[in-house]
């Protein structure tokens, strides 16, 4: 458990530090803003509780917010994604249920499996952010177009660091 | 009272999470708001230091382009340099000649402003008095007459337009001489009445109208406008002429300036007479 906490906090700074220093000096054409620091949130461990997943979510996502000057679009976006893990979670589970003590991660339950759950949370939370942004649907299918460009793009840049981060372990 | 603690208990994962989105809805609304609130945004120190040194790296990683830019700017300031540039009046100089001696010479000049909403329109044009502009100087641009210049000031001046009802310009028709007087009746930007031609001049539709070179202004032949519809008024002697000016007052932009070099000359002699 502790050590969990440990990784957790350590993974937690290390994400939000390059989101804030490479992740937002990325700027494609203004369509591609990669938000990888929501894999924080995808790979908290399952039996996280569910206030601390919402208080971390918040954590993340306003120090994101701070660093990005846009402050509570970040936050409303990742604690949006937090309360909705638990379901989504659910609706993904294997037959046998999620084994007790596990995280979230690629090799527990297969890659496949890995993909469709972070894209769901990836596509959900770029839809939010760019909307609440946008904060009206005047730019309809110029916003969506954003959000489902950055979803791809955050989903390439999670599949790419778990592949990593599996061959080093 | 334990009801409720129990209730919030059960369902603490839901109020916290509209608790926390609140929190973030206010926040989103309250730093667009409030600019003050430099301890949530990069302005504050400590985030605008790590900011900085951030940027620092990626001001780095961007050399090549900003370098690119930057002698892009040079050479567009090095090609506004002064001494790339002969003066507009030299250009135009005035020439010397033995057997023709010249009258009007052309200043080239923009317009920096153009009303034409008004029953009085003027326009600002970019040359003054230090380009060799000086009021009752004609105003041309390349499709027809444009108006009269009125005041000068050393590098700007103030044109009459032709789309203003005080103004009338010496006109003719080009085929066959005759000549009146043009003017603006206040209502359509692209049409002016010519007035003082008499019943007995043979008039078709369509007719070129041009400077007549009676007066001081403008030299002789410069393209006005060509006849739309002309009427005999009841009980007059003149013809009552719309014609549709050639100048497009909604576009212009490039003018040129007539200088009447002979203008003192001709007033002293008509001085003179009187």
């Amino acid at each position: 458990m502790i050590n969990k906490i440990g990784s957790n906090t350590i993974r937690f700074i290390f994400l939000a530090i390059f989101q804030v220093a490479i992740l937002n000096n990325i700027d494609l054409g203004g369509y591609l803003s990669p938000f990888l620091y929501i894999l924080f949130i995808i790979l908290l461990p399952f039996e996280t509780p569910k206030w601390l997943l919402l208080v971390s979510a918040f954590f993340i996502g306003i120090t994101v917010d701070i660093f990005s000057n846009t402050i509570g679009l970040h936050a409303f976006s990742s604690v949006f994604i937090a309360y909705a893990r638990p379901s989504i979670l659910q609706s993904f589970a294997p037959h046998e249920g999620y084994s007790t003590g596990s995280t979230p991660l690629t090799n527990s339950y297969g890659l496949n499996w890995f993909i469709r759950y972070s894209a769901l949370m990836t596509i959900i939370h770029s839809l939010i952010f760019f909307y609440i942004e946008a904060f009206s649907f005047e730019f309809f299918f110029s916003t969506l177009w954003k959000a489902i460009l950055s979803s791809v793009f955050t989903l390439i840049l999670i599949i790419l660091s778990r592949l990593l981060t599996v061959k080093r372990q | 009272m334990y009801k409720l603690i129990r209730l919030i208990i059960k369902y603490h994962f839901f109020l916290l999470f509209v608790f926390l989105e609140i929190v973030s809805i206010l926040l989103a609304v309250n730093f667009n708001k409030h600019h003050n609130t430099v301890y949530l945004s990069s302005a504050n120190s400590v985030v605008g230091t790590i900011n900085s040194k951030f940027n620092g790296i990626s001001t780095y990683l961007h050399l090549e382009t900003k370098n690119k830019e930057l002698l892009k700017q040079n050479s567009d300031l090095l090609n506004k340099s002064i001494s790339n540039y002969l003066s507009n009046i030299k250009v135009f100089d005035i020439k010397h000649d033995s057997i023709y001696s010249q009258q009007y010479n052309y200043i080239p000049g923009r317009i920096i402003q153009n009303y034409i909403y008004n029953k009085h329109n003027y326009l600002t044009i970019d040359k003054g008095i230090k380009n060799g502009v000086v009021p009752e100087s004609g105003v041309v641009c390349p499709r027809g007459i444009v108006g009269i210049v009125s005041k000068s000031s050393d590098n700007f001046s103030n044109v009459i337009s032709v789309l203003n009802i005080d103004l009338n310009i010496s006109a003719k028709i080009k085929k066959n001489n005759y000549f009146g007087s043009l003017n603006w009746d206040g209502e359509n930007i692209n049409f002016a009445k010519l007035k003082e031609i008499p019943f007995h001049v043979d008039l078709e539709i369509g007719d070129t109208i041009i400077t007549s070179g009676y007066s001081l202004i403008f030299p002789e032949n410069i393209l006005i406008g060509t006849i739309s519809s002309f009427d005999k008024v009841k009980g007059g002697d003149f013809y009552d002429i719309t014609v549709r000016l050639s100048t497009d007052f909604n576009n212009i932009n490039n003018i040129y300036i007539i200088n009447n070099l002979k203008k003192t000359e001709i007033l002293n002699l008509t001085t003179n007479n009187d």
